[in-house]
């Protein structure tokens, strides 16, 4: 297993798959919260002769700035990253050529699932302690607690997208098949989002997580608010890794 | 004091890298590697396997068989446990194929696909420590190991390089060196030399050989010549069919048409061409060079061996020279697909 793990991130790491997806979100980390310090002086430097005023931003908005463009793009980047993770052995060849050694399918798979999870979780949150204490440096210091709960919404929601492209990837034939419908659910998921989340059907929506950033943020929501949506995604990714171990163990290669 | 025969026996093996550590057991346990009954496989709108039926045995090199598309590499997949048979039994190194079962014969086989492929973004000697840590190498055997099989199939410079920058050959190469490194009792090659050049695959075909009671090595290829040079049992099928299942001499015997070169004085040609037109072993008799070529009907290779020569002398045919065309695998390979193709047109 360790030998499959250690591949797995070589082969990744030299690919530039992972690192393209950190280098986007530390971008993320560094350039919000100089961005929203300095507006002002960028509107007053390209926008000459139209007198704009823009209140100071908060500590919270800073980081909350940083949460949702690694939500949108970073999320867009991931899918980009991983839809070939298996899809494209299988191509290759390299799928067989593996399994053909003493190498369990369930083992195949949770060495990848391992990897990617692994860069989801320390990636986030170390680009996430980079953006806050940078808002702390440039603006001021966002509520500890609050941001890493935050930050939490946003790893598991990552990781539940992650999970879905790595299924599909499992599942179909081409990375570009995978990559596509992930994409499409994404957007489908967003606008399905905005229907519902005013209704109770909310708590069981994986999507509720990003919502919650900025509540979280603001301190008008708590801890408690997330449970649902967090327990919830946590079972659609337990349940969507089975099902795929499940299908690929009895899939021909 | 001198030094011992083993001594002497490991050197001599591992300058053509066959180690003598590489027992196996392949000579310890007798029957065979890989047995295979009605294996039938079908894929939506074609089948590509229709009751194959054929026995591997240990410590034998066997053949593998057939035009494109035969069903080669469906078969080769399904004893790998990659793919499920429709139906039919498989065992291989004694253990019965369930497909999606664990398997433990998988310890003891190496495979190699006829395009070798290399996970992503490793380097030559990386994916042959991958390939040594997957078995469980011990730690100092590998890298001894993995340095001399780099060296033997000219890959040290190499080493250090992404596979993916490597020539077809070359990750063909290293694909046999991936074999070689677990020293496996079973190696499953598909297509092993069609990549190589001529130095390559006379390096690969002398392995092959010298693995003969050492190991049990089944492999496809469509070299009709190398299977003659290097395999003592093969199996033909096509379309899906076995077609023949044999020991490389009765096939020949059987199937392979002999061939002699037949010189006579310049004046006789016409009168020994008519004579030996006449004989019932004879499948015909052509001019060649300004000799006869005269070619035996299947099967009466002995015949005409044994009764050609006497019977022109017997003649009064003064012969001044009668050589043997090298009698070969390919012509009795096109003999059996021809032979079934003409029962299915018949049918």
């Amino acid at each position: 297993m360790i030998v499959l793990v250690l591949k797995e991130l070589k082969s990744n790491w030299r690919s530039f798959r992972y690192p393209a997806f950190l280098l986007i979100v530390l971008f993320f980390a560094i350039l919000d919260p100089l961005m929203l310090k300095y507006m002002n002086e960028i509107f007053d430097y390209f926008a000459t002769g139209i007198e704009m005023v823009i209140p100071d931003p908060s500590s919270e908005e800073s980081f909350l700035s940083y949460l949702s463009d690694v939500s949108q793009i970073g999320v867009i980047v991931l899918i980009f990253m991983t839809m070939g993770t298996v899809a494209r052995e299988k191509e290759t060849g390299v799928t067989g050529w593996l399994l053909s050694k003493p190498i369990g399918r369930w083992q195949y798979l949770a060495a990848k699932l391992l990897v990617l999870y692994a860069i989801i979780i320390a990636g986030l949150f170390a680009c996430s302690a980079v953006a806050y204490l940078y808002t702390m440096s440039l603006i001021g210091q966002p509520p500890l607690g609050a941001s890493i709960l935050a930050t939490t919404c946003l790893v598991i929601f990552t990781i539940y997208i992650a999970t879905i492209t790595f299924s599909l990837s499992t599942l179909l034939k081409t990375p570009l098949q995978a990559g596509g419908l992930t994409m499409l659910y994404f957007f489908l998921s967003g606008i399905a989002n905005m229907l519902i989340s005013n209704s109770a059907a909310a708590n069981f929506y994986p999507n509720t997580l990003l919502s919650l950033m900025k509540p979280l943020l603001d301190k008008t929501a708590t801890a408690t608010d997330m449970t649902w949506p967090l327990i919830i995604t946590i079972i659609f990714i337990l349940l969507l890794v089975l099902l795929t171990g499940r299908r690929f163990s009895l899939m021909e290669i | 004091m001198g030094l011992g025969f083993d001594y002497c026996f490991c050197q001599y093996f591992w300058t053509n890298y066959i180690p003598c550590s590489w027992q196996g057991r392949g000579l310890k346990i007798k029957g065979y590697a890989i047995t295979v009954k009605g294996l039938t496989k079908h894929f939506p709108g074609h089948r590509a396997l229709d009751e194959v039926d054929f026995n591997v045995k240990r410590g034998s090199i066997h053949g593998f068989l057939g035009p494109n598309g035969a069903g080669k590499t469906t078969a080769i997949k399904i004893i790998l446990g990659l793919i499920p048979a429709t139906s039919g039994k498989v065992n291989v190194l004694g253990e019965p194929l369930q497909f999606g079962g664990k398997h433990n014969f998988l310890r003891y086989l190496n495979y190699l696909p006829q395009d070798p492929v290399f996970p992503e973004g490793l380097t030559g000697r990386e994916a042959l420590h991958l390939v040594a840590d997957v078995y469980k190498l011990d730690r100092g055997k590998k890298t001894e190991r993995i340095d001399r099989l780099l060296k033997y199939f000219q890959l040290d410079d190499a080493a250090g390089r992404r596979v993916g920058a490597y020539s077809r050959g070359m990750q063909q190469r290293l694909g046999i060196a991936a074999v070689l490194l677990t020293e496996p009792e079973l190696l499953v090659l598909d297509e092993p030399v069609s990549a190589l050049d001529p130095e390559g695959r006379r390096r690969v075909l002398e392995i092959i050989m010298k693995l003969k009671g050492r190991a049990t090595v089944f492999f496809s290829s469509h070299i009709l010549d190398d299977v003659e040079r290097v395999c003592d049992h093969i199996t033909i099928i096509d379309r899906g069919r076995k077609l023949l299942d044999a020991g490389i001499s009765d096939l020949l015997n059987r199937y392979a048409v002999e061939q002699y070169l037949v010189t006579v004085r310049p004046d006789q040609t016409e009168q020994a061409a008519a004579l030996i037109r006449g004989k019932s072993w004879v499948s015909r008799v052509t001019p060649h060079l300004g000799k006869l070529l005269v070619v035996s009907k299947p099967g009466k290779s002995e015949t005409i061996s044994e009764k050609l020569l006497p019977g022109l002398i017997r003649d009064g045919i003064t012969v001044t020279e009668f050589t043997q065309n090298r009698t070969n695998l390919e012509e009795a390979f096109f003999r059996i697909l021809e032979e079934n193709h003409g029962q299915e047109v018949t049918k």
